[in-house]
């Protein structure tokens, strides 16, 4: 067995037992029964679970997604505009938003999955800016660049996806998070989880094999849009507000790349966690920033992160976190092949 | 009638400024295929050397000088650290987006999320143009800088070795290689150039139009489009799309609305795409 297969062999294990102890160190250092814990945990995990939802096209397709946050702004306006503008349920609201961005993904597919290359990357960059600028423009329907917020309820119910709380949004977001690694996974199984592959591999050579290169592409960027826009849906509903840079921003669009590709674009599971993990880690020093007064701590970190991505063929995680978890985890049972 | 013929010769002075802005973009993605999100970034931060070298001498050309200079060597030294010993596409243009959000956070540190200008730096008053048409100095004075830069530009890519070379390399790095021409050295030189050019437009603009550490991604918009418009990789094609997109933006913004201009400019990026993916004046797409 060559050095780099036994590399890959060990990676999984120990990354995840490393991953494990951390959140349980973690966990045990918080309460639960503190509000503002469940407001950051409910955040974090709609982030990770974008993460989620953007490796299916970004990670299973090889398609670099640049504006996610089109799919996810989407989602959050429309829920909260319907609400305040026309008195429409949430739930509805966010029906609405899913299929909004559904459309919105499907020009964007059309447009540029003809193409190869970096066209993808850079109209899904330019989406999101226009995007952006059209939502601060239109005042009078979006709130412009002050944004909107959610009225509270008296006595709010799960039917006006309000809570006195802040756990019943964790559990959500906690669902959504779910059920974006149970779409990957049936994804990678499917019919079409083997069509990606070929398109990422080689895209002239599945299309020779009779690949629909084009509708692959556009049926992932769908699904992936379709998950983002329930899940910006949901952040507008936890934070009880949004406005366009929240809801458009490059960095919303980076931190899906960014915790995608740390985890692992490609993994089941992977983003998520990673999400997870590095969305906590990075909320814990902004806190800390801006008590020490230093602001915008967490963009630099996002920077840091991605050039560190970009070296990655020097500079590998998953090797890095097998070396750690080789220590904690010797003699662990090897299992197959990761990928 | 007037309106239109203002607006119009508006646009083309700003398009001229918003060729030598993306000019470095096209030719990096000419020699190295990698679009450079950090463009839009680096020439933010060209933009702020020039403010703080004027805050002390108080001298346009100097400053503009100093940005030259700071940002050819930044160029430099962010293609050799970054990006000299990564082959794969995708990740080296993670490289530049990662690059520019860290110049983005540290001029927000250093620097304060105020607008800056270096308004002053050039008298105030308007130029009237043949035909009555009155523009501010400063934008005349930005307008020239681009055109002239341009022209030195591409007789230097026409006309020197160096130059030649790298026109080697956007057409085919491989075949260069062969012919004995250092590809990596001509990528650091482009590099290099390319951000000092668009170090050199961000103090033109700078001279009317005050910038903020988040100005970086509507530069970055605007040059995306020109160079995709113009085809990526060619030095007369973006100075012509340049002054299109220029035209396209001020007659919007006469015409339509002032915050909506980027909209016009992004349906002709979205026309360009659907049309003429590769632009006018590149190669076609296989």
């Amino acid at each position: 067995m060559s050095r780099l297969a036994g590399v890959g062999v060990r990676s999984k294990r120990p990354v995840m037992y490393c991953t494990a102890a951390a959140a349980v160190l973690y966990l045990g250092s918080v309460s639960f029964t503190d509000e503002y814990f469940a407001a950051t945990l409910s955040q974090v995990l709609l982030v990770a679970a974008g993460a989620q939802a953007w490796s299916i096209i970004g990670g299973l397709g090889g398609q670099l997604s640049l504006g996610h946050s089109v799919f996810f702004g989407v989602g959050a306006y429309s829920g909260v505009i319907l609400l305040i503008r026309y008195e429409v349920n949430p739930w509805v609201g966010m029906v609405t938003g899913v299929l909004l961005a559904c459309a919105i993904a499907t020009l964007i597919g059309l447009i540029v999955f003809g193409l190869r290359g970096v066209y993808f990357a850079l109209a899904s960059f330019a989406f999101a800016v226009v995007f952006e600028t059209v939502v601060t423009a239109a005042s009078d329907f979006t709130g412009g660049p002050v944004g909107l917020s959610v009225p509270l309820l008296p006595s709010p119910t799960w039917a006006d996806m309000q809570f006195t709380t802040g756990w019943p949004y964790v559990l959500l977001a906690g669902l959504i998070v779910v059920a974006s690694i149970t779409t990957t996974y049936l994804i990678k199984r499917s019919h079409l989880g083997l069509e990606l592959r070929a398109i990422k591999e080689n895209e002239l050579a599945a299309q020779a094999i009779g690949v629909n290169a084009r509708f692959a592409k556009l049926v992932a960027l769908v699904i992936s849009a379709a998950l983002t826009a329930i899940i910006g849906s949901l952040y507008s509903q936890t934070i009880l507000f949004i406005d366009p840079s929240s809801a458009f921003g490059l960095v919303l669009s980076l931190q899906f790349v960014i915790f995608a590709m740390v985890g692992g674009a490609e993994r089941t599971f992977g983003p998520a966690i990673a999400g997870i993990v590095l969305g906590l880690s990075i909320e814990e020093m902004r806190v800390w920033g801006s008590d020490q007064g230093i602001f915008g701590l967490e963009t630099a970190a996002y920077g840091l992160l991605l050039v560190l991505i970009g070296l990655r063929n020097r500079i590998d995680f998953a090797r890095i976190g097998a070396r750690i978890g080789s220590r904690f985890a010797v003699g662990s049972k090897v299992g197959g092949p990761s990928s | 009638m007037r309106l239109l013929l203002d607006a119009i010769v508006s646009g083309l002075i700003i398009g001229g400024i918003y060729g030598l802005a993306s000019v470095g973009l096209s030719m990096v993605f000419g020699v190295l295929r990698v679009v450079n999100f950090a463009h839009g970034a680096l020439i933010v931060l060209g933009m702020y050397v020039a403010w703080a070298t004027f805050k002390v001498v108080e001298n346009v050309m100097v400053s503009g000088l100093a940005a030259i200079l700071a940002m050819g060597l930044l160029g430099a030294l962010a293609y050799w650290l970054f990006l000299r010993r990564q082959s794969n596409e995708q990740l080296q243009l993670i490289t530049t987006l990662g690059i520019a959000l860290i110049i983005q956070s540290l001029l927000l540190l250093v620097a304060g999320p105020e607008n800056r200008t270096l308004t002053g730096g050039i008298s105030a008053d308007a130029v009237t143009l043949p035909g009555g048409i009155a523009v501010g100095r400063a934008r005349v004075v930005a307008a020239l800088v681009g055109g002239t830069a341009m022209v030195i530009l591409g007789l230097w890519v026409r006309r020197t070795t160096s130059g030649r070379a790298i026109r080697a390399v956007v057409d085919d790095a491989d075949m260069a290689r062969m012919c004995g021409i250092d590809v990596s050295r001509a990528q650091l030189l482009v590099f290099a150039v390319g951000t000092a050019l668009g170090a050199l437009a961000g103090t033109a603009i700078a001279l009317f139009d005050s910038f903020s550490p988040s100005s970086g991604t509507d530069l970055l918009l605007i040059a995306f489009v020109v160079v995709v418009m113009g085809g990526l990789g060619s030095v007369a094609g973006t100075a012509i799309a340049g002054l299109v997109i220029g035209v396209v933006e001020a007659v919007s913004q006469t015409f339509w609305s002032l915050e909506l201009a980027d909209v016009a400019v992004f349906v002709v990026f979205v026309a360009v795409l659907l049309l003429r993916p590769e632009g006018f004046f590149g190669e076609e797409i296989t």
